[in-house]
Protein backbone atom coordinates (compact mmCIF):
# COMPACT_ATOMS: atom_id res chain seq x y z
CA UNK A 1 0.00 0.00 0.00
CA UNK A 2 1.76 3.13 -1.28
CA UNK A 3 0.53 6.99 -1.31
CA UNK A 4 1.72 8.97 -4.14
CA UNK A 5 1.81 12.85 -2.48
CA UNK A 6 1.54 14.15 -5.92
CA UNK A 7 -1.60 12.50 -6.95
CA UNK A 8 -3.51 13.04 -3.88
CA UNK A 9 -2.56 16.75 -4.21
CA UNK A 10 -3.81 16.07 -7.80
CA UNK A 11 -7.25 14.23 -7.09
CA UNK A 12 -7.82 16.98 -3.90
CA UNK A 13 -7.54 19.54 -6.89
CA UNK A 14 -9.30 17.17 -9.34
CA UNK A 15 -12.20 17.37 -6.59
CA UNK A 16 -12.51 20.41 -5.65
CA UNK A 17 -12.86 21.33 -9.31
CA UNK A 18 -15.70 18.78 -9.89
CA UNK A 19 -17.44 20.35 -6.67
CA UNK A 20 -16.87 23.48 -8.84
CA UNK A 21 -18.15 22.28 -11.78
CA UNK A 22 -21.15 20.11 -10.32
CA UNK A 23 -22.24 23.05 -7.98
CA UNK A 24 -21.92 25.07 -11.28
CA UNK A 25 -23.54 22.81 -13.86
CA UNK A 26 -25.72 20.42 -11.60
CA UNK A 27 -27.49 21.89 -8.11
CA UNK A 28 -26.83 25.53 -9.04
CA UNK A 29 -29.59 25.32 -12.27
CA UNK A 30 -31.23 21.97 -10.18
CA UNK A 31 -31.64 23.10 -7.39
CA UNK A 32 -33.07 26.70 -8.99
CA UNK A 33 -35.28 25.26 -11.61
CA UNK A 34 -37.29 23.06 -8.58
CA UNK A 35 -37.51 26.13 -6.36
CA UNK A 36 -38.83 28.52 -9.18
CA UNK A 37 -41.43 25.77 -9.66
CA UNK A 38 -42.42 25.59 -6.38
CA UNK A 39 -42.68 29.26 -6.13
CA UNK A 40 -44.58 28.66 -9.31
CA UNK A 41 -46.66 25.86 -7.96
CA UNK A 42 -47.46 27.95 -5.06
CA UNK A 43 -48.35 31.40 -6.70
CA UNK A 44 -50.96 29.00 -8.93
CA UNK A 45 -52.25 27.87 -5.47
CA UNK A 46 -51.96 30.84 -4.04
CA UNK A 47 -53.87 32.12 -7.05
CA UNK A 48 -56.42 28.84 -7.20
CA UNK A 49 -57.39 29.74 -3.26
CA UNK A 50 -57.49 33.64 -4.37
CA UNK A 51 -60.17 32.50 -7.49
CA UNK A 52 -61.57 29.78 -4.79
CA UNK A 53 -62.36 32.37 -2.39
CA UNK A 54 -63.61 34.65 -5.00
CA UNK A 55 -65.31 32.32 -6.21
CA UNK A 56 -67.00 31.26 -2.74
CA UNK A 57 -67.94 34.75 -2.14
CA UNK A 58 -69.55 35.23 -5.45
CA UNK A 59 -72.00 31.86 -4.68
CA UNK A 60 -72.55 33.81 -1.53
CA UNK A 61 -73.48 37.41 -3.31
CA UNK A 62 -75.27 34.91 -6.06
CA UNK A 63 -77.51 33.27 -3.09
CA UNK A 64 -78.21 36.29 -1.22
CA UNK A 65 -79.58 37.73 -5.05
CA UNK A 66 -81.41 34.16 -5.35
CA UNK A 67 -83.11 34.62 -1.72
CA UNK A 68 -83.86 37.96 -2.28
CA UNK A 69 -85.54 37.18 -5.73
CA UNK A 70 -87.84 34.55 -3.86
CA UNK A 71 -88.96 36.74 -1.61
CA UNK A 72 -89.43 39.18 -3.90
CA UNK A 73 -91.55 36.62 -6.19
CA UNK A 74 -93.26 35.69 -3.45
CA UNK A 75 -94.36 38.97 -2.59
CA UNK A 76 -95.46 39.53 -6.19
CA UNK A 77 -97.32 36.28 -5.97
CA UNK A 78 -98.90 37.17 -3.29
CA UNK A 79 -99.52 40.84 -4.61
CA UNK A 80 -101.17 39.13 -7.82
CA UNK A 81 -103.10 36.45 -6.27
CA UNK A 82 -104.87 38.88 -3.15
CA UNK A 83 -105.57 41.38 -6.35
CA UNK A 84 -107.29 38.59 -8.32
CA UNK A 85 -109.37 37.46 -5.50
CA UNK A 86 -110.49 41.26 -5.13
CA UNK A 87 -110.76 41.78 -8.50
CA UNK A 88 -112.77 38.64 -8.78
CA UNK A 89 -114.55 39.96 -5.68
CA UNK A 90 -115.49 43.02 -7.55
CA UNK A 91 -116.30 41.53 -10.55
CA UNK A 92 -118.47 39.11 -8.90
CA UNK A 93 -120.56 41.91 -7.00
CA UNK A 94 -120.51 43.50 -10.29
CA UNK A 95 -122.15 41.02 -12.00
CA UNK A 96 -124.64 40.31 -9.18
CA UNK A 97 -125.57 44.09 -9.36
CA UNK A 98 -125.82 44.20 -13.10
CA UNK A 99 -127.93 40.82 -12.35
CA UNK A 100 -129.96 42.46 -10.30
CA UNK A 101 -130.08 45.47 -12.38
CA UNK A 102 -131.04 43.13 -15.29
CA UNK A 103 -133.37 41.22 -12.94
CA UNK A 104 -135.20 44.07 -11.51
CA UNK A 105 -135.55 45.85 -14.95
CA UNK A 106 -137.09 42.84 -16.16
CA UNK A 107 -139.54 42.21 -13.60
CA UNK A 108 -140.20 45.98 -14.13
CA UNK A 109 -140.54 45.20 -18.17
CA UNK A 110 -142.61 42.07 -16.93
CA UNK A 111 -145.26 44.29 -14.34
CA UNK A 112 -145.99 46.71 -17.32
CA UNK A 113 -146.65 44.17 -19.79
CA UNK A 114 -148.44 42.50 -17.17
CA UNK A 115 -150.23 46.17 -16.20
CA UNK A 116 -150.40 46.53 -20.02
CA UNK A 117 -151.81 42.63 -20.46
CA UNK A 118 -154.38 43.02 -17.65
CA UNK A 119 -155.57 46.61 -19.12
CA UNK A 120 -155.88 45.12 -22.29
CA UNK A 121 -157.35 42.12 -20.88
CA UNK A 122 -159.89 44.35 -18.90
CA UNK A 123 -160.89 46.19 -22.10
CA UNK A 124 -161.01 42.52 -24.62
CA UNK A 125 -162.73 41.00 -21.63
CA UNK A 126 -165.65 43.64 -21.02
CA UNK A 127 -166.08 43.89 -24.71
CA UNK A 128 -166.40 40.17 -25.22
CA UNK A 129 -168.28 39.54 -22.25
CA UNK A 130 -170.24 42.12 -23.74
CA UNK A 131 -170.79 40.85 -26.35
CA UNK A 132 -171.43 37.50 -25.73
CA UNK A 133 -173.58 38.24 -22.38
CA UNK A 134 -175.57 40.51 -25.28
CA UNK A 135 -175.64 36.96 -27.08
CA UNK A 136 -176.53 34.94 -24.92
CA UNK A 137 -179.22 36.76 -23.62
CA UNK A 138 -180.40 37.63 -26.80
CA UNK A 139 -180.62 33.73 -27.76
CA UNK A 140 -182.08 32.71 -25.21
CA UNK A 141 -184.04 35.17 -23.31
CA UNK A 142 -185.08 37.53 -26.45
CA UNK A 143 -183.95 40.82 -24.11
CA UNK A 144 -181.20 43.29 -25.10
CA UNK A 145 -178.33 43.47 -22.66
CA UNK A 146 -178.73 47.58 -22.19
CA UNK A 147 -182.47 46.51 -21.10
CA UNK A 148 -181.10 43.99 -18.70
CA UNK A 149 -178.42 46.53 -17.13
CA UNK A 150 -180.71 49.24 -17.29
CA UNK A 151 -183.11 47.14 -14.77
CA UNK A 152 -180.55 46.05 -13.00
CA UNK A 153 -179.63 50.02 -12.50
CA UNK A 154 -182.85 50.46 -11.36
CA UNK A 155 -183.32 47.71 -9.15
CA UNK A 156 -180.10 49.37 -7.55
CA UNK A 157 -181.42 52.63 -6.61
CA UNK A 158 -184.09 50.85 -4.92
CA UNK A 159 -181.82 49.36 -2.51
CA UNK A 160 -180.46 52.88 -1.85
CA UNK A 161 -181.32 54.85 1.02
CA UNK A 162 -183.59 58.10 0.61
CA UNK A 163 -180.65 59.91 2.10
CA UNK A 164 -178.80 59.51 -1.02
CA UNK A 165 -180.89 59.67 -3.66
CA UNK A 166 -181.63 63.18 -2.35
CA UNK A 167 -178.38 63.64 -2.59
CA UNK A 168 -178.26 63.28 -6.05
CA UNK A 169 -181.44 65.03 -7.24
CA UNK A 170 -180.16 68.23 -4.55
CA UNK A 171 -180.49 71.44 -6.56
CA UNK A 172 -180.06 69.63 -9.65
CA UNK A 173 -182.39 70.56 -12.47
CA UNK A 174 -181.32 67.89 -14.40
CA UNK A 175 -179.00 64.78 -14.74
CA UNK A 176 -176.02 63.20 -16.52
CA UNK A 177 -176.69 59.72 -17.37
CA UNK A 178 -173.58 58.06 -18.99
CA UNK A 179 -173.61 54.64 -20.82
CA UNK A 180 -171.11 51.97 -22.93
CA UNK A 181 -173.45 51.59 -25.62
CA UNK A 182 -175.38 53.84 -27.08
CA UNK A 183 -179.42 53.92 -26.06
CA UNK A 184 -182.06 54.28 -27.92
CA UNK A 185 -185.38 55.72 -28.16
CA UNK A 186 -186.88 53.09 -26.66
CA UNK A 187 -184.01 52.58 -24.01
CA UNK A 188 -184.39 55.89 -23.59
CA UNK A 189 -187.66 56.14 -22.84
CA UNK A 190 -187.68 53.06 -20.63
CA UNK A 191 -184.46 54.97 -18.54
CA UNK A 192 -186.72 57.99 -18.19
CA UNK A 193 -189.86 55.97 -16.94
CA UNK A 194 -187.72 53.84 -14.43
CA UNK A 195 -185.82 56.45 -13.15
CA UNK A 196 -188.73 59.04 -12.41
CA UNK A 197 -189.61 57.80 -8.98
CA UNK A 198 -185.97 58.80 -8.34
CA UNK A 199 -185.55 61.99 -9.94
CA UNK A 200 -189.04 63.57 -10.27
CA UNK A 201 -189.14 65.75 -13.12
CA UNK A 202 -185.57 66.25 -14.07
CA UNK A 203 -184.25 66.22 -17.44
CA UNK A 204 -181.90 63.44 -17.89
CA UNK A 205 -179.22 64.35 -19.91
CA UNK A 206 -177.84 61.13 -22.11
CA UNK A 207 -174.10 60.79 -23.15
CA UNK A 208 -172.02 57.85 -24.36
CA UNK A 209 -168.11 56.77 -23.07
CA UNK A 210 -165.77 54.42 -22.17
CA UNK A 211 -165.75 55.19 -18.50
CA UNK A 212 -168.61 53.52 -17.05
CA UNK A 213 -167.17 49.44 -17.97
CA UNK A 214 -170.00 48.25 -19.63
CA UNK A 215 -172.40 50.08 -17.34
CA UNK A 216 -174.22 52.98 -16.93
CA UNK A 217 -173.83 55.81 -14.48
CA UNK A 218 -175.92 59.23 -13.47
CA UNK A 219 -173.95 61.45 -12.08
CA UNK A 220 -175.77 64.55 -9.87
CA UNK A 221 -174.21 67.19 -7.94
CA UNK A 222 -171.38 65.67 -6.38
CA UNK A 223 -172.78 62.00 -5.82
CA UNK A 224 -172.54 59.37 -8.83
CA UNK A 225 -174.75 56.47 -8.94
CA UNK A 226 -173.51 53.20 -11.49
CA UNK A 227 -173.58 49.80 -12.00
CA UNK A 228 -171.11 48.13 -14.64
CA UNK A 229 -169.30 44.89 -14.74
CA UNK A 230 -165.99 46.16 -13.26
CA UNK A 231 -166.53 43.60 -10.21
CA UNK A 232 -166.57 40.50 -12.63
CA UNK A 233 -163.84 42.40 -14.69
CA UNK A 234 -161.38 42.67 -11.54
CA UNK A 235 -162.20 38.66 -10.57
CA UNK A 236 -161.27 37.84 -13.58
CA UNK A 237 -157.85 40.30 -13.42
CA UNK A 238 -157.49 38.71 -10.30
CA UNK A 239 -157.43 35.12 -11.57
CA UNK A 240 -155.18 36.27 -14.68
CA UNK A 241 -153.12 37.85 -12.29
CA UNK A 242 -152.74 34.39 -10.31
CA UNK A 243 -151.97 32.60 -13.33
CA UNK A 244 -148.92 34.81 -14.31
CA UNK A 245 -147.71 35.38 -10.69
CA UNK A 246 -147.30 31.31 -10.47
CA UNK A 247 -146.04 31.21 -13.95
CA UNK A 248 -143.57 33.81 -13.17
CA UNK A 249 -142.27 32.02 -9.48
CA UNK A 250 -142.25 28.80 -11.93
CA UNK A 251 -139.70 30.48 -14.32
CA UNK A 252 -137.25 32.18 -11.66
CA UNK A 253 -136.95 28.51 -9.90
CA UNK A 254 -136.13 27.22 -13.25
CA UNK A 255 -133.34 29.92 -14.08
CA UNK A 256 -131.87 29.67 -10.19
CA UNK A 257 -131.62 25.82 -10.59
CA UNK A 258 -129.66 26.19 -13.73
CA UNK A 259 -127.47 29.76 -13.68
CA UNK A 260 -126.29 29.74 -16.83
CA UNK A 261 -130.04 29.40 -18.35
CA UNK B 1 -0.61 -7.95 -10.55
CA UNK B 2 -0.69 -4.40 -10.21
CA UNK B 3 -2.34 -3.45 -6.59
CA UNK B 4 -2.70 0.45 -7.41
CA UNK B 5 -3.34 2.68 -10.52
CA UNK B 6 -1.30 5.06 -9.47
CA UNK B 7 1.96 3.12 -10.91
CA UNK B 8 0.34 3.06 -14.09
CA UNK B 9 1.59 5.89 -16.19
CA UNK B 10 -0.56 7.03 -19.05
CA UNK B 11 1.36 10.10 -20.13
CA UNK B 12 2.94 12.91 -19.30
CA UNK B 13 1.89 16.34 -18.99
CA UNK B 14 4.79 18.48 -19.86
CA UNK B 15 6.54 17.67 -16.05
CA UNK B 16 3.80 16.60 -14.73
CA UNK B 17 2.81 12.48 -15.15
CA UNK B 18 -0.31 11.56 -15.56
CA UNK B 19 -1.35 8.32 -14.11
CA UNK B 20 -4.15 5.80 -14.80
CA UNK B 21 -6.26 7.05 -11.38
CA UNK B 22 -5.47 10.74 -12.40
CA UNK B 23 -6.70 10.01 -16.21
CA UNK B 24 -9.69 8.25 -15.14
CA UNK B 25 -10.98 10.54 -12.81
CA UNK B 26 -10.53 12.74 -15.42
CA UNK B 27 -12.59 10.79 -17.46
CA UNK B 28 -15.32 10.92 -14.43
CA UNK B 29 -15.76 14.43 -14.08
CA UNK B 30 -15.93 14.92 -17.67
CA UNK B 31 -18.57 12.66 -18.11
CA UNK B 32 -20.03 14.09 -15.26
CA UNK B 33 -20.04 17.77 -16.25
CA UNK B 34 -20.83 17.06 -19.43
CA UNK B 35 -24.41 14.88 -18.62
CA UNK B 36 -24.95 17.57 -16.14
CA UNK B 37 -24.85 20.05 -18.81
CA UNK B 38 -26.39 18.24 -21.35
CA UNK B 39 -29.42 17.88 -18.99
CA UNK B 40 -29.57 21.28 -17.55
CA UNK B 41 -29.16 23.10 -20.86
CA UNK B 42 -32.74 22.51 -21.29
CA UNK B 43 -33.85 23.05 -17.33
CA UNK B 44 -37.91 23.59 -17.37
CA UNK B 45 -39.55 25.16 -14.55
CA UNK B 46 -43.04 24.30 -15.49
CA UNK B 47 -45.10 21.93 -13.87
CA UNK B 48 -44.46 19.55 -16.91
CA UNK B 49 -40.54 18.24 -16.91
CA UNK B 50 -38.71 15.67 -19.23
CA UNK B 51 -37.74 11.94 -17.76
CA UNK B 52 -34.03 13.39 -17.77
CA UNK B 53 -34.59 16.36 -15.77
CA UNK B 54 -36.83 14.46 -13.11
CA UNK B 55 -34.44 11.87 -12.79
CA UNK B 56 -31.49 14.44 -12.14
CA UNK B 57 -34.31 16.50 -9.72
CA UNK B 58 -35.17 13.10 -8.18
CA UNK B 59 -31.31 12.33 -7.53
CA UNK B 60 -30.12 15.80 -6.34
CA UNK B 61 -33.29 16.37 -3.98
CA UNK B 62 -32.84 12.93 -2.48
CA UNK B 63 -29.23 13.82 -1.72
CA UNK B 64 -30.31 16.90 -0.28
CA UNK B 65 -33.14 14.97 2.25
CA UNK B 66 -30.45 12.32 3.23
CA UNK B 67 -27.90 15.65 4.40
CA UNK B 68 -31.22 17.63 5.73
CA UNK B 69 -31.87 14.30 7.84
CA UNK B 70 -28.24 14.50 9.23
CA UNK B 71 -27.71 17.99 9.73
CA UNK B 72 -31.32 19.28 10.31
CA UNK B 73 -31.44 23.23 9.17
CA UNK B 74 -29.08 24.52 7.00
CA UNK B 75 -28.61 21.80 5.11
CA UNK B 76 -28.19 23.57 1.33
CA UNK B 77 -24.99 24.57 1.88
CA UNK B 78 -23.58 21.08 2.21
CA UNK B 79 -25.23 20.29 -0.65
CA UNK B 80 -21.98 20.75 -3.27
CA UNK B 81 -19.54 19.40 -1.34
CA UNK B 82 -21.55 15.96 0.23
CA UNK B 83 -23.19 15.57 -2.96
CA UNK B 84 -20.00 15.01 -5.65
CA UNK B 85 -18.72 13.09 -2.67
CA UNK B 86 -21.47 10.69 -3.24
CA UNK B 87 -22.06 11.23 -7.29
CA UNK B 88 -17.99 11.12 -7.67
CA UNK B 89 -17.63 7.78 -5.69
CA UNK B 90 -20.69 6.00 -7.13
CA UNK B 91 -19.95 7.08 -10.56
CA UNK B 92 -16.15 5.72 -10.46
CA UNK B 93 -17.63 2.82 -8.74
CA UNK B 94 -20.25 1.72 -11.12
CA UNK B 95 -18.20 2.34 -14.11
CA UNK B 96 -15.67 -0.85 -13.06
CA UNK B 97 -17.89 -2.43 -15.02
CA UNK B 98 -16.71 -1.15 -17.89
CA UNK B 99 -13.45 -3.22 -19.15
CA UNK B 100 -9.93 -1.62 -19.03
CA UNK B 101 -11.27 0.64 -16.90
CA UNK B 102 -9.66 1.33 -12.95
CA UNK B 103 -11.76 3.15 -10.48
CA UNK B 104 -10.43 6.09 -9.16
CA UNK B 105 -11.63 5.37 -5.95
CA UNK B 106 -9.80 1.86 -5.70
CA UNK B 107 -6.54 4.05 -4.77
CA UNK B 108 -5.48 4.74 -1.51
CA UNK B 109 -4.27 8.20 -3.24
CA UNK B 110 -7.58 8.70 -4.30
CA UNK B 111 -9.28 7.94 -0.85
CA UNK B 112 -6.79 9.92 0.94
CA UNK B 113 -7.86 12.92 -0.97
CA UNK B 114 -11.14 13.07 -0.32
CA UNK B 115 -10.63 11.93 3.33
CA UNK B 116 -8.32 14.89 3.43
CA UNK B 117 -11.18 17.02 1.49
CA UNK B 118 -13.64 16.19 4.50
CA UNK B 119 -10.57 16.51 7.14
CA UNK B 120 -10.47 19.97 5.85
CA UNK B 121 -14.09 20.78 5.19
CA UNK B 122 -14.95 19.75 9.05
CA UNK B 123 -13.28 22.62 10.29
CA UNK B 124 -14.20 24.72 7.69
CA UNK B 125 -17.87 23.89 7.84
CA UNK B 126 -17.95 24.26 11.68
CA UNK B 127 -15.68 27.42 11.93
CA UNK B 128 -18.14 29.12 8.99
CA UNK B 129 -21.25 28.27 11.03
CA UNK B 130 -20.06 28.68 14.65
CA UNK B 131 -16.97 31.06 14.62
CA UNK B 132 -13.37 30.21 15.36
CA UNK B 133 -13.44 30.02 18.93
CA UNK B 134 -16.72 28.00 19.41
CA UNK B 135 -15.02 25.43 16.81
CA UNK B 136 -12.18 25.01 18.97
CA UNK B 137 -14.07 24.45 22.06
CA UNK B 138 -15.61 21.53 20.81
CA UNK B 139 -11.58 19.92 21.30
CA UNK B 140 -11.80 20.45 24.95
CA UNK B 141 -15.26 19.04 25.78
CA UNK B 142 -16.00 17.48 27.66
CA UNK B 143 -12.70 18.43 29.85
CA UNK B 144 -9.25 19.81 28.80
CA UNK B 145 -8.00 16.09 29.27
CA UNK B 146 -9.83 14.89 26.47
CA UNK B 147 -7.93 17.53 23.79
CA UNK B 148 -5.29 14.73 22.93
CA UNK B 149 -8.24 12.12 22.67
CA UNK B 150 -10.65 14.62 20.44
CA UNK B 151 -7.26 15.13 18.16
CA UNK B 152 -6.21 11.44 17.54
CA UNK B 153 -9.85 10.99 16.92
CA UNK B 154 -10.18 13.58 14.31
CA UNK B 155 -7.04 12.23 12.65
CA UNK B 156 -8.23 8.30 12.43
CA UNK B 157 -11.36 9.03 11.59
CA UNK B 158 -9.84 10.30 8.71
CA UNK B 159 -7.52 7.41 7.72
CA UNK B 160 -10.47 5.27 8.27
CA UNK B 161 -12.70 6.90 6.19
CA UNK B 162 -10.22 6.84 3.39
CA UNK B 163 -9.12 2.84 4.09
CA UNK B 164 -12.29 1.62 4.10
CA UNK B 165 -12.69 3.04 0.80
CA UNK B 166 -10.09 1.93 -0.74
CA UNK B 167 -10.06 -1.33 0.85
CA UNK B 168 -13.39 -2.25 -0.10
CA UNK B 169 -13.09 -1.09 -3.73
CA UNK B 170 -9.79 -2.37 -4.23
CA UNK B 171 -10.60 -6.14 -2.88
CA UNK B 172 -13.53 -6.05 -5.09
CA UNK B 173 -11.19 -5.38 -8.26
CA UNK B 174 -8.56 -7.38 -6.85
CA UNK B 175 -11.25 -10.10 -6.01
CA UNK B 176 -12.43 -10.15 -9.35
CA UNK B 177 -8.92 -10.13 -11.34
CA UNK B 178 -8.17 -13.24 -9.20
CA UNK B 179 -11.15 -14.60 -10.01
CA UNK B 180 -10.99 -14.58 -13.80
CA UNK B 181 -7.37 -16.19 -13.88
CA UNK B 182 -8.86 -19.10 -11.80
CA UNK B 183 -12.84 -19.34 -12.56
CA UNK B 184 -12.79 -17.46 -15.90
CA UNK B 185 -17.07 -17.86 -16.56
CA UNK B 186 -19.94 -17.13 -14.57
CA UNK B 187 -18.43 -16.58 -10.96
CA UNK B 188 -16.74 -13.55 -11.70
CA UNK B 189 -19.93 -11.98 -12.99
CA UNK B 190 -22.13 -12.60 -9.84
CA UNK B 191 -18.61 -11.45 -7.52
CA UNK B 192 -18.96 -7.83 -10.43
CA UNK B 193 -22.60 -7.74 -9.67
CA UNK B 194 -21.54 -7.79 -5.84
CA UNK B 195 -19.04 -5.21 -6.58
CA UNK B 196 -21.68 -3.26 -7.82
CA UNK B 197 -23.63 -3.11 -5.00
CA UNK B 198 -20.61 -2.60 -2.70
CA UNK B 199 -19.39 0.71 -4.74
CA UNK B 200 -23.03 1.76 -4.08
CA UNK B 201 -23.24 1.14 -0.32
CA UNK B 202 -19.60 2.60 0.04
CA UNK B 203 -20.46 5.53 -1.54
CA UNK B 204 -23.56 6.02 0.70
CA UNK B 205 -21.29 5.40 3.64
CA UNK B 206 -18.40 8.16 2.62
CA UNK B 207 -20.63 10.82 1.79
CA UNK B 208 -23.20 9.81 5.18
CA UNK B 209 -19.83 9.54 7.08
CA UNK B 210 -18.85 12.70 5.74
CA UNK B 211 -22.00 14.50 6.91
CA UNK B 212 -21.67 12.92 10.26
CA UNK B 213 -18.31 14.13 10.51
CA UNK B 214 -19.24 17.72 9.36
CA UNK B 215 -22.25 17.95 11.26
CA UNK B 216 -20.89 17.21 14.56
CA UNK B 217 -18.73 20.23 14.55
CA UNK B 218 -21.84 22.15 13.69
CA UNK B 219 -23.77 23.36 16.97
CA UNK B 220 -26.82 23.40 14.48
CA UNK B 221 -26.45 20.02 14.27
CA UNK B 222 -26.26 19.32 18.21
CA UNK B 223 -29.32 21.48 18.94
CA UNK B 224 -31.10 19.27 16.02
CA UNK B 225 -30.40 16.21 17.58
CA UNK B 226 -30.78 16.81 20.79
CA UNK B 227 -34.27 18.65 19.80
CA UNK B 228 -35.15 15.37 17.93
CA UNK B 229 -34.19 13.14 21.07
CA UNK B 230 -31.30 11.19 19.29
CA UNK B 231 -28.18 11.73 20.34
CA UNK B 232 -26.09 8.84 18.35
CA UNK B 233 -25.42 9.77 14.80
CA UNK B 234 -26.75 7.42 12.32
CA UNK B 235 -25.33 3.64 12.07
CA UNK B 236 -23.01 2.70 9.33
Amino acid sequence: MELDWLTVSAQVVNFLILVWLLKRFLYQPVVGAMAEREHLIASQLEAACQREQAAREEQLAYKKRRSVLIKKQQTILEKAHRQGKEQRQQLLEQARAEIARLVKQWRQELEEEQANYLLRLREEGARAIMQATGRILADLADTALETKIIDRFVKNLETLPQEELRQLVKDRTSLDVTTTFPLGNEQQCHLVQSLKPFTGDRTLVFHQSDRPRCGIEVTGEGVKLDWNIARYLDELEQQMLDLLQDQQSRVLMQSKGNPDA
Amino acid sequence: MTITSDSLLLFTLGHFPVNATIAFTWLVMALLTITSMLITRRLNTDTRISHWQNLLEVLVSSIGKQIGDIAGRGADQYLPFIGTLFIFIITSNLLAIVPGYIPPTASLSTTSALALCVFIAVPLYGIANEGLAAYLRHYIKPTLLMLPFNLIGEFSRVIALAVRLYGNIMSGTMIVGILISLIPFFFPVLLQLLGLITGVIQAYIFAVLAMVYISSANTTHQHFIQKDGDGAPPPV
